[in-house]
């Protein structure tokens, strides 16, 4: 074997070791943005799950409000239908959420339902999904800043576009999400 | 907080009239201290000083410069332990009684109305290494806890000191966390476990091999801290922003390493001080400064609910104040605290209780009066005098061959001596030795040392045999010991003599009811099993033949 022959084997050799190991790399990063979008996204369904019981737990006392917990009880429908979009839910996530704040803020004026016990456990446990949404919002963005970071910095980002990795949007809490709940326990 | 001016006012009309009635006792717990110093001081000063004083001496006498201080040292070392270690104790612990009791518990009373405040009690040892923060190995102190609600928020504080032993041969204790710790119940529901270390902090602090690191998305907060969780997403339920402005905050203020732990629905958190809290002053009066000190640290339980927000109870987990009745709610106050609280603690009183933890432990009960499998120890409980031969084992042959090897060899080096050192006067004090076998031709070259290394060893293996004791019998009227070389036996009257004590590997017999701190070998160095062995029977023959 010609000398030529095995130093162009060798650099071939490590070359593909850089890859491997760039890819390997890349994709540990994707799953980990993955995971982190699945534990929203499982925080979210438990928010969805809530929507009902706090519908039937207001309709008794807030009676001007049918149409708002009619709107929420469709939203709520539309969201667990099959096949639906994970982008598409989380639209529908967002409407829901921005409705049940409303419905939280005009709670106030009603004295009865400030009272119950059931509309105070469910506000409390809105309050705690809606807490560990932000968590598990932060986490993905976590996970997404490193990911971009990871594709985009030297070398990687000479081989990220060839092997099919693309930037990935952060989380961003939508205009009335930044409003603070004026929910008590 | 409590205002400054009402903890001036309390010191003023309460604690400061108090503090002088402790005067007394806090004069005497400082002359024991300085006593003992001086006795010990004194001559380990002139012994770091030898080559200084040694100059001043007429030539030929400069040893004595070495040889008094170091004897000097051991001398002050056996005098403070005799003379000033009892009473000082006694004084110290009267007046650190006195002190919890009539000053501490004052301050806290104002700063605490909520909570309730027992110096004696502690933060128990499961507790506190239930998170993990530190390594667990090693002694566990706590004491002066504070249990109580704060708003709506159970919690218990207290001051803890946990050391951890490290492995291997040159083993030593560090310090990993000495100061206060608090013990909430936590507003979230948690399922993993969140640690939060300060950085810059002390080498070993704990084991986070099983959780991971998380980098947080608050640059102030990543560059004082480092976070480990079992679980990210948790770790940031915990840590909101708003929460991590908070510890920042609670950093800041108390300017002491912060840990924290989350798991369980609880929250801990140590802000180490690196020394013991709530302690009252020797050197000097304690000062209306130490009060304010102290008044801030009992401040700081409900500085932190309000910091870390605890009280804000908007999630499904429920007040859970089970903290507060974990294990001795308050532990009965023995006979001994009692007394120090009233400061009538007195020097029998210590020295009983001393004496009585020392026969009833159940280090040494009757069930450890089985012979160990392999003893050359014989013990004869036949006749009214129970006697105890200790035989000789093989380590005691090898003691006495190793010797008269050591003293061969002196004597081989020092017929060179002479010689060697170019001082032929020495020759008639050394001409008598006769040529060494195997000895004169090892020491030839190098007699000095020889000389020098083989006295201290044969002095040291003499020391070890010669007043070996050997032989030990237990009447009615008198316990006798033979030891060594003496052909009779030292004779220990009853009373006073008759309490038996163990220290591990030595059997020691000492007096009943009076104060003393040397007590008389009755064995020499045992195995443990066979030390506890010999100690069950000798205090089964005592308690058998009292009058």
């Amino acid at each position: 074997m010609s000398p030529v022959v095995l130093v162009s084997g060798a650099v071939v050799f490590v070359l593909s070791m850089v890859v491997i190991s760039l890819y390997n790399r890349l994709v540990r990063s994707r799953n980990g943005v993955e995971n982190a979008f699945a534990s929203i996204d499982v925080q979210l369904k438990q928010r969805c799950d809530l929507v009902p019981k706090l519908v039937d737990a207001m309709r008794a006392y807030m009676t001007h409000e049918r149409g708002t917990l009619d709107e929420l009880t469709r939203l709520r429908e539309r969201a667990g239908a099959p096949g639906v979009s994970p982008d598409e839910r989380v639209a529908l996530d967002q409407q829901m959420s921005g409705l049940m704040r409303g419905l939280m803020a005009r709670a106030e004026a009603y004295p009865d339902l400030k009272a119950s016990d059931t509309v105070t456990m469910l506000q409390r446990s809105l309050n705690e999904v809606e807490a560990q949404i932000a968590a598990a919002r932060r986490t993905y963005n976590a996970a997404v800043t490193g990911f971009n970071t990871a594709i985009e910095v030297f070398p990687a980002n000479l081989l990220s576009g060839l092997l099919g990795f693309s930037r990935k949007a952060l989380f961003e809490a939508t205009g009335d999400e930044r409003v603070v709940p004026a929910i008590r326990a | 907080m409590v205002p400054a001016a009402q903890i001036d006012a309390l010191y003023e009309s309460t604690l400061k009239p108090r503090l002088e009635s402790l005067e007394g006792l806090r004069r005497d717990v400082r002359g024991y201290l300085v006593k003992a110093g001086l006795v010990v001081g004194v001559p380990a000063v002139l012994l770091w000083a030898n080559d200084l004083v040694a100059l001043a001496l007429p030539d030929g006498w400069g040893w004595l410069a070495l040889a008094v201080p170091f004897v000097g040292v051991f001398v002050g070392v056996v005098v403070a332990a005799v003379r000033y270690l009892l009473p000082g104790t006694t004084a110290f612990a009267n007046y650190r009684g006195r002190f919890k009791h009539e000053v501490a518990t004052e301050v806290f009373k104002i700063v605490c109305p909520t909570a309730a405040y027992a110096p004696t009690a502690g933060i128990a040892e499961e507790v506190f290494d239930e998170p993990g923060l530190f390594r667990a190995r090693g002694g566990y102190l706590s004491d002066d806890r504070v249990r109580g609600t704060i708003g709506r928020t159970p919690f218990e504080a207290a001051d803890v000191s946990r050391s951890y032993r490290t492995s291997g041969k040159n083993s030593t204790n560090i310090v990993v966390f000495r100061g206060l710790f608090f013990h909430l119940d936590f507003n979230k529901r948690l399922s993993g476990t969140t640690l939060v270390d300060p950085i810059g902090g002390r080498a070993v602090i704990g084991d986070r091999t099983d959780l991971t690191e998380i980098a947080l998305e608050h640059p102030a907060f990543a560059e004082r801290f480092r976070v480990w969780s079992s679980d990210e997403v948790e770790a940031r339920y915990i840590l909101t922003p708003a929460m991590m402005e908070r510890i920042l905050a609670l950093a800041t203020r108390s300017n002491k390493p912060l840990h924290l732990a989350f798991k369980n629905h609880r929250a801990y958190l140590g802000v180490h001080y690196g020394r013991a809290l709530f302690e009252p002053g020797i050197r000097d009066t304690t000062s209306a400064a130490a009060i304010h000190e102290m008044a801030a640290q009992f401040g700081l339980a409900e500085g932190i609910v309000e910091e870390l927000d605890l009280n804000t109870r908007i999630w499904t987990k429920d007040v859970d104040d089970s903290l507060l009745r974990v294990a001795d709610p308050e532990p009965p106050l023995s006979d001994l605290d009692r007394a120090a609280f009233a400061g009538t603690l007195t020097m029998e009183k210590m020295w009983a209780t001393a004496v009585q933890s020392l026969t009833d432990g159940e280090k040494d009960s009757d069930a450890a009066a089985t012979r160990p499998a392999s003893t050359s120890i014989a013990i004869d409980r036949s006749g009214p005098i129970t006697t105890v031969r200790y035989g000789g084992t093989v380590g005691f042959l090898i003691i006495v061959t190793l010797w008269a090897a050591a003293v061969a060899v002196a004597l081989a080096a020092a017929r060179l001596l002479p010689a060697h050192l170019q001082q032929p006067q020495l020759t008639p004090m050394v001409s008598w030795v006769p040529d060494v076998p195997y000895a004169s031709p090892l020491v030839a070259t190098e007699p000095l040392v020889w000389f020098l290394v083989s006295t201290v060893v044969s002095g040291v293996l003499l020391l070890m045999w010669a007043f070996r004791t050997h032989r030990v019998e237990i009447g009615p009227d008198a316990i006798r010991i033979w030891r060594g070389l003496r052909p009779l036996p030292r004779v220990y009257r009853r009373p006073p003599y008759g309490l038996v004590s163990r220290a591990n590997s030595v059997v020691y017999l000492g007096k009943l009811d009076t104060v003393s701190l040397i007590n008389a070998a009755a064995s020499p160095a045992l195995r443990d099993d066979e030390a506890a062995w010999v100690a069950a029977e000798m205090r089964r023959a005592v308690r058998e033949t009292a009058r």
